[in-house]
């Protein structure tokens, strides 16, 4: 599930960073990392690119994944999607990076880009950029009982990824009166105990938390108020004009949440 | 324990504080409404053009969208009222006493003062008179309402919540609706609804003593005046008493058949062609700019005309959309929301484009073409306009006691739905609100326009009521909102697939 994993770099980050981020990935049991460079000049890549690339490389040598390095020329996003697929990696992590709203809305974000395009699990890793220990203790499972929760729970019941507390999280509209509201609350209610059941055992302690308003921004304040390390949460698109502006919710979360995210797509 | 009747209370304490206020201090009230009337509609004018033709459009994509399939009521639900009952009501609540009041007034006014980049008493000035006639009396107001209306008809109907404005917040506050937030809004409807017709009351009731004065030379005067408030609150409580299906009802069918005859009437004795030319190029006119002037504020010449009217009218309606969007919904359970906006956008404006094509364009003819000095008499003295009118047409007399009966009948009909409306808003939404809620409001709507005609704050009065439309153009954007929110809701998770919540 996680045994090959995409990791692109821009060059920017420091080898404690990448190392930090490949240890981490002993969560998900993984073997093969690539470390991807892509740039727009292949004569820069040539000039400074491949030598960096090999230093973070032989930085994470020690950990006992075994690292490889990928590079590649074209625009990024698209080429990390393409590099995910050729080398048939299972999934991809970024190191977050965090812009400012000004260059942000200027330059647009890679990792934003990557969680729309991917087909992939994508994964955002925070501890570094928030100074938290690698230690999973709280997990938040965000779901809306789409039909993405199907390909999520493989991910939530990963021994890897086994935390002391699980929360789970549904966000969504309130309904239009009382009695259909306390109607909605059973039927969520019923759904997470389903849920709950497939993963007797694999966390010790299990909240359920049904809450209303909008997603990208309601998750992002529960990641705080639980203390949450991981979000695992799904991404589909409704095709509507807002998401198209807005992007999805599972976009939203990467940059908002306080902890590092697990994007699952949608299988269909 | 019993609980208190927070919103009857504190709505009592304001209502009995204010008129205690202008019955104090007379003149201070004027000068205190002046002063936040000022400052809002020369600082919001422009929130009004733009909401109120938001509401419009909303509407009209509501009644095209699937929504526009949804009941407003149950879905076994059937209309309670028969078409002719159901429009004649809505008109009745409304338009009616205001349409007599200003049918012949406004687009005399308009033609003596319009915007400063048109000539005064010119044929432009008439064709903007009627154009604008049109557009402040037109689909406009029916977008308010529609809005009000239709998210408490769907609330309290479909969803069973209690029937009041407060209950189409469920979605956006959830409980909140129970608590300090919801009784807020339920007060400021109650206030803006006292407001209202107490000032729609104390007009029609100078209007038909100017009426009975030119009629039958009875004294025009203020204890006439009050004797004639006394009278019609009187008769309007015995009506409110026996109930929407009897009273009212009955009421504003034969409001709705007077107004028709003395249409027919006042088309066949006046200049027949010439209304129906000035129909159809008014219409005309009014199509082609409805866009410009529902959006256009005239910053560069004439925004103070459209500070006086337009923004005025706007102001007006919504103030008024609590009581008669209340009242609209009261009496439109079973009808789907496609049903709801097409009738009520159409039906009433077509009828107010007769009515001033018939009354404005005889009065125009009157002063255009036979110099009769009609509309300086008219801007003069408001309320006597529509009779100078009659009187320089045959059978006069015949036309003024018909529009003074109509006058006495919609006064009675408007009190009688707000004071039914109120004893609602007041009785945590119980649709059959008890009588001695009906008979307080009653006397106190009527004392209230009585004391303030005396103490001469009717102007303070109008002001009032447009202070409380702004935050009622606010209340009414979340309510669109809202009722985005339970439409989608319903059409996602209880029409079809349940599985993503």
């Amino acid at each position: 599930m996680f045994d090959s994993v995409l990791i692109p770099i821009n060059l920017s980050e420091e080898p404690e960073e990448v190392l930090s981020l490949v240890e981490f990935l002993r969560h998900f049991d993984t073997k093969i990392v690539y470390l991807c460079n892509v740039s727009s000049s292949a004569a820069r890549i040539e000039r400074h690119g491949r030598k960096k690339l090999e230093e973070l490389a032989a930085a994470c040598r020690g950990t006992g994944i075994e690292i490889r390095t990928e590079i590649r020329s074209g625009p990024p996003a698209v080429e990390i999607i393409h590099a995910s697929e050729n080398l048939e990696v299972e999934f991809i992590t970024f190191p977050w990076e965090r812009k400012s709203i000004l260059l942000h809305a200027l330059m647009g974000s890679i990792t934003r880009d990557v969680v729309r395009l991917s087909e992939k699990p994508v994964f955002i890793y925070k501890q570094w950029f928030l100074k938290k220990s690698d230690v999973l203790d709280t997990v938040i499972f965000s779901t809306d009982f789409s039909p993405v929760e199907d390909a999520m729970l493989p991910y939530l019941t990963y021994p890897g990824l086994a935390a002391d507390n699980l929360v789970m999280l549904h966000v969504g509209d309130r309904a239009p009166d009382p009695k259909a509201e306390n109607r909605r609350h059973d039927r969520i209610d019923m759904k997470m105990n389903e849920v709950i059941y497939q993963c007797t055992g694999v966390f010790t302690n299990i909240e359920k938390r049904i809450l209303t308003g909008k997603p990208a921004r309601v998750i992002p304040r529960q990641v705080v108020r639980a203390g949450a390390d991981l979000i695992i949460t799904g991404k589909h698109s409704d095709g509507s004009a807002r998401q198209k502006v807005l992007g999805t919710t599972a976009e939203n979360i990467v940059h908002r949440a306080r902890c590092s995210v697990l994007v699952i797509p949608d299988e269909g | 324990m019993k609980k208190i009747n927070t919103v009857f209370y504190i709505s009592l304490l304001i209502v009995l504080a204010l008129v205690g206020y202008g019955v104090y201090n007379p003149g201070g009230l004027y000068r205190f409404t002046s002063v936040i009337h000022t400052v809002i509609i020369d600082r919001f004018g422009w929130g009004y053009l733009l909401s109120v033709f938001g509401f419009l459009v909303f509407s009209l994509w509501l009644a095209i969208s699937p929504y526009g399939k949804v009941k407003l009521g149950k879905d076994y639900d059937k209309p309670v009222f028969s078409y002719f009952g159901w429009i004649s009501m809505l008109f009745a609540a409304g338009m009616g006493i205001g349409l007599i009041f200003f049918g012949v007034a406004e687009p005399l006014s308009n033609f003596m003062n319009p915007p400063e980049y048109i000539a005064r008493q010119s044929g432009d000035a008439a064709r903007f008179a009627m154009q604008y006639s049109f557009f402040h009396w037109g689909l406009h107001p029916w977008g308010i309402y529609i809005i009000m209306s239709l998210s408490i008809a769907y609330f309290c109907f479909r969803r069973d919540m209690p029937f009041l404005i407060s209950s189409a917040f469920y979605p956006l506050i959830g409980d909140a609706i129970y608590g300090p937030v919801g009784k807020f809004i339920d007060i400021l409807a109650v206030f803006a609804t006292v407001f209202g017709i107490a000032t729609s009351l104390g007009l029609g009731a100078l209007q038909i003593n100017s009426g009975l004065a030119m009629v039958f030379g009875i004294p025009d005067t203020i204890t006439m005046t009050l004797t004639i408030i006394a009278v019609v609150t009187v008769l309007f409580m015995f009506s409110s008493l026996s109930g929407l299906e009897k009273g009212i009802q009955m009421l504003s069918k034969g409001n709705i058949t007077v107004a028709v005859v003395l249409l027919l009437l006042m088309f066949a004795i006046g200049p027949t062609s010439y209304i129906l030319n000035v129909f159809s190029s008014t219409l005309g006119n009014y199509a082609s700019s409805i866009v410009e002037m529902s959006l256009n504020t005239n910053p560069f010449e004439g925004y103070d005309w459209t500070r006086s009217w337009t923004l005025f009218y706007w102001a007006t309606w919504i103030a008024w959309s609590p009581f008669v969007g209340l009242f609209i919904a009261s009496i439109s359970r079973g009808r789907t929301i496609r049903e709801f906006v097409i009738v009520t956008l159409i039906v009433p404006t077509v009828l107010t484009f007769l009515w001033f094509s018939v009354f404005g364009g005889s009065a125009l003819h009157l002063e255009l073409h036979q110099g009769t000095g009609i509309a300086a008499r008219a801007v003069e003295n408001i309320p006597t306009a529509l009779f100078h009118m009659f009187n320089s047409y045959p059978l006069g007399m015949v036309l003024s006691i018909t529009a003074v009966v109509l006058l006495a009948v919609f006064f009675i009909t408007s009190a009688d739905s707000a004071t039914y409306v109120l004893a609602i808003m007041t009785s945590r939404g119980d649709v059959n609100p008890p009588s001695v809620k009906k008979i307080s409001w009653g006397i106190i709507q009527s004392s209230t326009a009585a004391i303030l005609l005396v103490a001469g704050e009717i102007e303070a009065l109008k002001q009032m009521v447009i202070t409380a439309a702004l935050p009622f153009t606010v209340v009414m954007i979340f309510l669109c909102v809202s009722l985005v929110k339970a439409l989608r809701y319903e059409q996602k998770y209880e029409q079809g697939d349940e599985g993503q919540m």
